[in-house]
């Protein structure tokens, strides 16, 4: 009895104080999973010792022993899978934004390019074509666009000039590749693109 | 006939092994009940499908990662200090593999002093239940163990099978779309700077392209290059065909097998992912072949 409550104490503590230092829920498990499985092995050796004849010993515990391999098996492929669609997950997230900055920002390069060389209006300068293509969300700042919400995304136009406009796509909210990167809008580590629209073309650059 | 032997003697000696395995099987039965309940109500308080039904703590832990990582996904970075969930699987860890096991030696040990006294009196339900719980525990970590771990391994490998084709298919359309953003940008960029001054063809005698895939392909895959632990990818194949001075068909060759195994690929090859766009000044229209 008082085995199990040791046990039982050891696997608590053990769990409890790997999540709340890690935030990790495989870390808590695998940390409480090794105190079972140490208990378990001295359990079924002692349960197990005076089993009689010496071979029906043998069968119990290589028994155990495959079904303990499988359980081992089972716990590994959830640990390996899981973290693995966890980090997949954020993979595609990351995609799925890149993808669709570079979709927002491009839009407004070409629509630039194509009033500048159309030429079509008294406003000819590359900057006077792109201010009047792009107004700004709210006059004084450099906020284009915040779509789609659910990404968090902002579009700054960072910089207008008659030679060089600089755009910037950003996340409030999805992490980028380098956790210590400095975000344009002074976020730590979100992921941010970069496009820059000159009269020869545009260039374009994912930055974290 | 036999039922009714088999009755008599479980009345004679409520210990055997067919009393065992009735014991073992009601309690099922009263698990898979209560599992309802559970459900009702941990779904409700804790927004969490899960069961009591089988002793998983790793399987609950799973579930609680890609919860986790949904979670991430809406934006919620720091996840929560404690919770239900977490107190369940505690709860898994310990009734289950700490106290039923030693409940199960106890069981075994009094079934056989029980076996032993003259006269019985009552009925041992305390060994009963002992060893029901053993069993119930022991029969569903051998399912979990033979079957599980050999279901588990496969479904990861199909996961992972999947995910190669969709992550080529991702890292393809992106490559694609920066050639024809470059492309798009040469068209409206004057030949006296470089780009392609309203036409993609030299001009309309010899119909030759004037842009060539040499200056508009990525050297290397473009989301790679950022996103390279997970997202390993070889470099795609480019075909170009300019076949209007405003329209130009570009088709990419991934690296992993589409959908169809006998699909002829651009470059000559069978089964390759392969994505067609139909590029104009205005837009473009993405297809994906295989």
């Amino acid at each position: 009895m008082r085995w199990v409550i040791l046990t039982c104490i050891l696997v608590t503590v053990a769990f409890v104080g790997m999540y709340i230092s890690t935030r990790e829920v495989w870390s808590a498990t695998n940390a409480a999973g090794v105190i079972i499985a140490v208990y378990l092995v001295i359990l079924v050796a002692w349960a197990t010792r005076e089993v009689q004849p010496r071979w029906c010993r043998i069968v119990w515990r290589v028994s155990i022993a495959v079904v303990f391999a499988g359980m081992t098996i089972h716990w590994v492929t959830m640990y390996s899978m899981t973290t693995w669609q966890y980090q997949t997950l954020h993979t595609i997230r990351k995609t799925v934004f890149h993808t669709t900055v570079f979709d927002y920002l491009q839009s407004r390069g070409l629509k630039t390019l194509q009033g500048y060389y159309t030429r079509n209006s008294s406003s000819n300068s590359l900057a006077e074509v792109f201010n009047r293509l792009n107004p700004r969300l709210e006059p004084g700042t450099t906020l284009l666009d915040t779509l789609p919400a659910e990404d968090g995304m902002r579009i700054h136009a960072v910089s207008v000039s008659d030679s060089e406009i600089v755009l910037i796509g950003l996340s409030t909210i999805v992490e980028g590749e380098e956790p210590s990167f400095q975000n344009y809008d002074g976020r730590l580590g979100r992921v941010q693109n970069r496009l820059k629209i000159t009269p020869r073309g545009l260039s374009y650059e994912i930055q974290n | 006939m036999k039922f009714r032997t088999e009755w008599q003697k479980i009345r004679t000696d409520p210990l055997n092994g067919a009393g065992i395995a009735v014991y073992t099987l009601i309690l099922f039965l009263i698990i898979f009940l209560l599992d309802f309940g559970f459900r009702a109500i941990v779904d409700s308080s804790e927004g969490m499908w899960t069961r009591i039904l089988v002793p998983a703590p790793h399987v609950v832990a799973g579930g609680l990662k890609i919860g986790q990582a949904l979670e991430r996904w809406r934006g919620h970075l720091e996840p929560n200090l404690w919770d239900g969930k977490l107190t369940f699987l505690v709860f898994l860890l310990i009734v289950p593999y700490v106290i039923v096991p030693m409940l199960v030696v106890w069981g075994i040990r009094a079934r056989r002093q029980w076996r032993l006294e003259s006269p019985r009196h009552g009925f041992p339900w305390k060994i009963a239940l002992a060893l029901a719980l053993g069993w119930y525990v022991a029969i569903m970590t051998c399912l979990m163990a033979l079957v599980g771990s050999l279901v588990g391994l496969s479904a990861y490998g199909s996961l992972q099978s999947a995910q190669t084709v969709q992550t080529n298919r991702d890292a393809l359309l992106a490559d694609m779309n920066l050639v024809v953003s470059r492309a798009r940008t040469a068209f409206f960029v004057p030949r006296e700077k470089g780009g392609a001054g309203g036409s993609w063809w030299k001009d309309n005698k010899s119909k030759e392209p004037q842009i060539s895939l040499d200056a508009l392909a990525p050297v290397t895959p473009v989301l790679s290059r950022h996103l390279a632990a997970g997202f390993p990818q070889k470099a795609s194949r480019f075909f170009m065909e300019v076949t209007a001075p405003d329209t130009l068909f570009l088709w990419g060759v991934g690296t992993e097998r589409g959908d169809s195994e006998s699909f002829e690929n651009k470059d000559g090859q069978r089964g390759k992912v392969q994505i067609r766009q139909i590029v104009t000044p205005k837009g473009q229209s993405v297809e994906f072949q295989n």
